[in-house]
């Protein structure tokens, strides 16, 4: 072996030993301020705990988090689902730790939690009444929230309430269990049940009023049961219009634009393909499903979350990434342009507006 | 610059035909009727497998000592190798899952094997190393680095060996002993070996037995001291093997392995309560058959094995209950070619599936193969190569149906350079196909899976050397792995496997030992370290941040310190262990903090009323260190279990 190898094998065995430095640079969580903000509901990795609360401030063009550890010292949970501003109190429903956490706005600490199986989503009737629904259970707890106690459950006809939404003194909510069709109405005064009416498709999850008050329901729980958009009057139940998705496809989470006249949704591919994936929107008068995404998600990566602006229409769109690392936040305008980019914790579910 | 692969299999068939050539020139070299002097060198058994032991002389294997065993039979596997070997055990608990984790590899691309056997779940291609009692295995060792063509196409970052002793026909020879344990969380164990040799006839069987309530003390995410909840197990395991000698060198086998575990799931830290529980059923039957004569063996190897795995959580209403079959077979030929070399041709068949209760489909995978391997020795054994080659064809049969026809080639070397000094050198394409769970799941499965494919390299040496009263092993490692397309389960609502593009692994590994004798006194000292850099390459997946980051739970540190002495007939030891970080995404945004753990272990052996009787103690994490090896699964602190065991025959 010539010198010059000789050198070069050494080199190579030093390069082969040397060691990296074992401990990571240390996180450094921040807090934003108290008005003004986007929250990033970041549900984690299912199973390790490891849910994040972000927020960002687009007057700042700043972005902060954890915003949980960095107040309180301790993370969050496992499955952080969605958020509410409640009077002074953030209310923080994490599923998979059976807990919804509540904050004080102003300052992040905790003002004091509520122990719920599974919790999922809240609807806010009054000062002193809010709803939470719960998975895996027929089970919608009542709540005040200036108190912080739960004050009655409401026993529902059929599985998984999922989303809810008021309408005058009525409330509706779903039942995303394969099993039913059917969405319910609580008489938000009495608790009580007091009707349901059909939708097109199993598995009602998802229910939203768009402008004119007319009620907009995503069913569906692939692969058990295709999606489905159902549009009807919720005062009398009469259909106004029916959707179809295709089978194999994973219709999420339907949000108005400022206006309420544009619905925008997801369409995810788990499995790496380009094909129904990305954000479609289309308008309360088509008459049809958007065939082509308004937003393409590329090969390997679907959006997991997506919100509007109310004070700018811009669309904010979650990327988890997988689930195993930070996930990342786009911001577009209402053409479709990538105005912003930025990370937040893992697995960016759901956006709340609370500027 | 990494050779490709085409230039690899070009190198290893070259070699194979100079070895080839050498082994003629060889063979007609022994015609001389000269008598010279030789000094032939033997090696110990390194296992009973004769893939192992045979046909991979420059592959590192490690053979857990007896006396270690014996200070283990009342635990499992988890807490045999991640108190005595540098391989990261992932264990979700005390009495929780454990899974293997070689050389910076993943759980399923670590193979674990009875007799031979492959006896991962078939549906998930993992082994839970928690529930293989130490007590049913004479001997475990453990191979370091992939073999794929030997051991097949699953094996990538290396196996552990599971082997019972090789059954004996002496006449009238029968022994019996008895075990019993107990310790902290109230756990209780006990178990019985027995056999019965005849001049043809052999019968032995083992049975464990182990209940615990692990109410162990745990610190909340709110820093508060708590009980465990939900955490009663128990577990039993029944083995029995009959063999029966029908001439010398011919012999014929049957054992069978049954084993049942039952355990409570804690909560995690994130959980209030938990209501989780899971059942384990294992069943293994294995015939074999060896016939042996001057020059020649043949064998003959079949198997069942069915695992049932039964999931409760009455919280989320998910009760899952899943069973999983393999038949595997392989029929075997060995020959002496020479004074000099050997071949071994064998056809391993590997037919693994599951029924899908909605569906009441079967999916199924079939692995056929021919494996020729060759092994040289030359100037006095001194020089050891052996060369082999799988050719297998994968069959799938599911939704999609697979066919895939590989070649895996592999090489490895050994030479004695001095009485002291010996080097090795291994080269292996590794290749393993997605398992019926990451095909099939419901939900998640992924059918458009690609398999993982790549090559794995490594060198070492060993020096061993006896200065008066001290002797001195040590031994280096070093490895390099690219695995492209490397499995990995994503996802939130539905949890889906997808492939990275490329995963590079490379690292060092040692393993020291002094030992100093005087009189009746032994004192030693061991050290085993591993430094493995596991990282993402290259990735599919838009925007990656994993880029040159670490693998998920691959600490790259990992090492013990073992310190004791035997005097007489009793022994004693202090094992320290450090496991350094473990990511816990790919993008090493979150991570858990490194852990030390000490335990102290004394072994005392007494003859009384004419038996053999044997006190084992141990006190494990001593130093009540709280940790975690997965996120918001704590471990137990300080711990003691004693043991006590009678040979009754």
């Amino acid at each position: 072996m010539g010198g010059k190898s000789y050198k070069t094998l050494i080199i190579a065995l030093c390069f082969m030993v040397s060691c990296i430095k074992d401990k990571p640079s240390a996180v450094v969580n921040t807090v934003p301020g108290a008005t003004g903000n986007v929250y990033v509901v970041c549900e984690g990795n299912y199973g390790s705990g490891n849910a994040t609360l972000y927020a960002y401030n687009p007057r700042e063009d700043s972005v902060f988090g954890d915003i949980y550890m960095a107040v309180n010292n301790q993370p969050l949970g496992d499955v952080f689902q969605s958020m509410q501003h409640i009077g002074d109190k953030l209310f923080l429903c994490v599923n998979n730790s059976n807990k919804v956490v509540v904050l004080n706005a102003g300052n992040w600490a905790i003002a004091g939690t509520l122990s719920i199986p599974q919790p999922r989503y809240i609807l806010p009737v009054s000062s002193t009444k809010a709803y939470v629904s719960t998975l895996y259970s027929n089970l919608v707890y009542i709540i005040n929230p200036q108190t912080i106690q739960v004050t009655g459950i409401i026993s529902m006809p059929a599985q998984n309430p999922e989303s809810m939404c008021l309408y005058f003194d009525n409330a509706f909510t779903g039942s995303w269990d394969t099993s039913g069709n059917r969405i319910f109405e609580i008489n938000t005064n009495t608790n009580q049940v007091i009707d349901s009416m059909p939708v097109v498709g199993d598995a009602p999850q998802e229910l939203l009023l768009d402008k004119d008050q007319t009620l907009w329901v995503l069913a569906g729980n692939e692969p058990a049961r295709a999606g489905t958009l159902t549009h009807l009057d919720p005062s009398t139940g009469t259909i106004l219009r029916s959707y179809y998705f295709p089978a194999s496809v994973y219709p999420l989470k339907p949000v108005f634009n400022n206006t309420k006249d544009t619905l925008y949704f997801i369409e995810a591919n788990y499995y790496g393909g380009s094909a129904n994936n990305g954000i479609y929107r289309m308008s309360i008068c088509d008459t049809f499903l958007p065939s082509v995404p308004f937003l393409q998600a590329v090969a390997n990566q679907y959006f997991y979350a997506i919100g509007v602006d109310p004070l700018t229409g811009n669309i904010y769109v979650g990327d988890p990434k997988g689930f195993v690392q930070k996930g990342s936040v786009y911001i577009y305008n209402p053409q479709g342009t990538q105005l912003k980019s930025f990370e937040v914790g893992l697995g960016p579910g759901h956006f709340y507006f609370d500027e | 610059m990494l050779m490709t692969s085409t230039g690899k299999i070009f190198l290893l068939a070259s070699l194979m035909m100079l070895l080839l050539f050498i082994g003629n020139v060889s063979g007609q070299a022994v015609k001389d009727t000269t008598l010279r002097e030789v000094k032939v060198r033997g090696k110990h058994k390194r296992s009973g497998d004769v893939r192992v032991n045979d046909f991979s002389p420059g592959q590192k294997v490690k053979t857990i000592d007896s006396v270690t065993l014996q200070q283990y039979q009342l635990q499992n596997m988890a807490g045999l190798l991640s108190q005595q070997e540098p391989v990261f055990v992932k264990s979700y608990g005390f009495n929780g899952l454990a899974t293997l984790s070689f050389r910076g590899a993943s759980a399923a691309q670590s193979e674990v094997l009875w007799n031979g056997v492959p006896i991962q779940n078939a549906a998930l291609g993992i082994a839970d190393v928690s529930t293989l009692p130490v007590m049913m295995t004479g001997n475990v060792g453990i191979v370091y680095g992939g073999s794929g063509a030997l051991l097949g196409s699953g094996n990538v970052g290396g196996a552990l060996l599971l082997e019972n002793d090789a059954p004996f026909f002496v006449k009238d020879s029968n022994s019996l002993s008895a075990s019993l344990g107990g310790g902290s969380f109230a756990q209780f164990m006990g178990g019985l070996n027995g056999s019965m040799s005849r001049s043809r006839w052999f019968f032995s069987a083992s049975g464990y037995g182990q209940y615990g309530i692990d109410n162990y003390r745990y610190i909340t995410q709110s820093g508060a001291k708590m009980p465990m909840p939900n955490d009663t197990m128990h577990s039993g395991s029944v083995m029995a093997r009959a063999a029966y000698k029908i001439a010398d060198g011919n012999i014929i086998s049957l054992s069978a392995w049954y084993q049942q575990d039952h355990r409570d799931i804690p909560p995690a830290l994130f959980e209030p309560y938990s209501v989780q529980n899971q059942a384990d059923v294992s069943l293994r039957l294995l015939a074999d058959w060896e016939k042996q004569t001057d020059k020649n063996t043949w064998y003959v190897k079949s198997s069942f094995i069915q695992d049932k795995v039964d999931y409760n959580d009455n919280e989320i209403m998910l009760h899952t209950d899943n069973t999983a079959y393999q038949y595997y077979q392989e029929i075997g030929w060995k020959k002496q070619l020479h004074q000099y070399g050997q071949l071994l041709l064998f056809t391993p068949l590997q037919v693994s599936w599951i029924n899908v209760a909605d569906s009441n489909k079967t999916k199924q995978q079939d692995k056929i193969a021919i494996v020729l391997a060759y092994d040289y020795k030359q100037f006095n054994n001194r020089l050891d190569i052996a060369l082999n080659a799988r050719a297998e064809k994968i069959i799938g049969r599911g939704d999609t149906t697979i066919n895939s026809n590989i070649f895996l080639p592999g090489g490895d070397a050994t030479y004695v350079l001095t009485n002291w000094l010996s080097v090795r050198a291994n080269v292996q394409r590794t290749y393993r196909e997605p398992t019926l769970n990451e095909l099939y799941y419901d939900p998640g499965g992924n059918t458009s899976l690609k398999p993982e494919q790549g090559w794995s390299e490594d060198a070492g040496y060993t020096v061993k050397a006896k200065l008066n009263s001290f002797s001195i092993y040590h031994d280096l490692s070093v490895f390099n792995r690219d695995i492209h397309d490397w499995i990995i389960w994503l996802g939130g609502a539905i949890w889906t496997p997808h492939n990275i593009a490329e995963v590079h692994s490379r690292g060092v590994e040692t393993e020291n030992n002094l030992t100093y004798t005087v009189g009746k006194w032994k004192l030693h000292i061991d050290l085993n370290t591993a430094y493995i850099l596991s990282t993402t390459v290259a990735s599919y997946i838009y925007n990656d941040g994993s880029i040159g980051k670490q693998i998920p739970y691959t600490p790259r540190y990992n090492g013990q310190v073992n310190v004791g002495f035997t005097y007489k007939k009793v022994s004693v030891n202090y094992i320290h262990t450090y496991t350094g970080y473990r990511f816990i995404t790919t993008d090493e945004s979150e991570y858990l903090p490194p852990y030390q753990t000490g335990n102290v272990q004394i072994m005392y052996n007494a003859m009384l009323h004419g038996r053999v009787w044997q006190f084992t103690g141990q006190c494990n994490n001593i130093w009540n260190e709280q940790y975690q090896v997965v996120a918001s699964r704590p471990m137990p602190g300080i711990n003691w279990l004693l043991g006590l065991k009678i040979s009754i025959l």
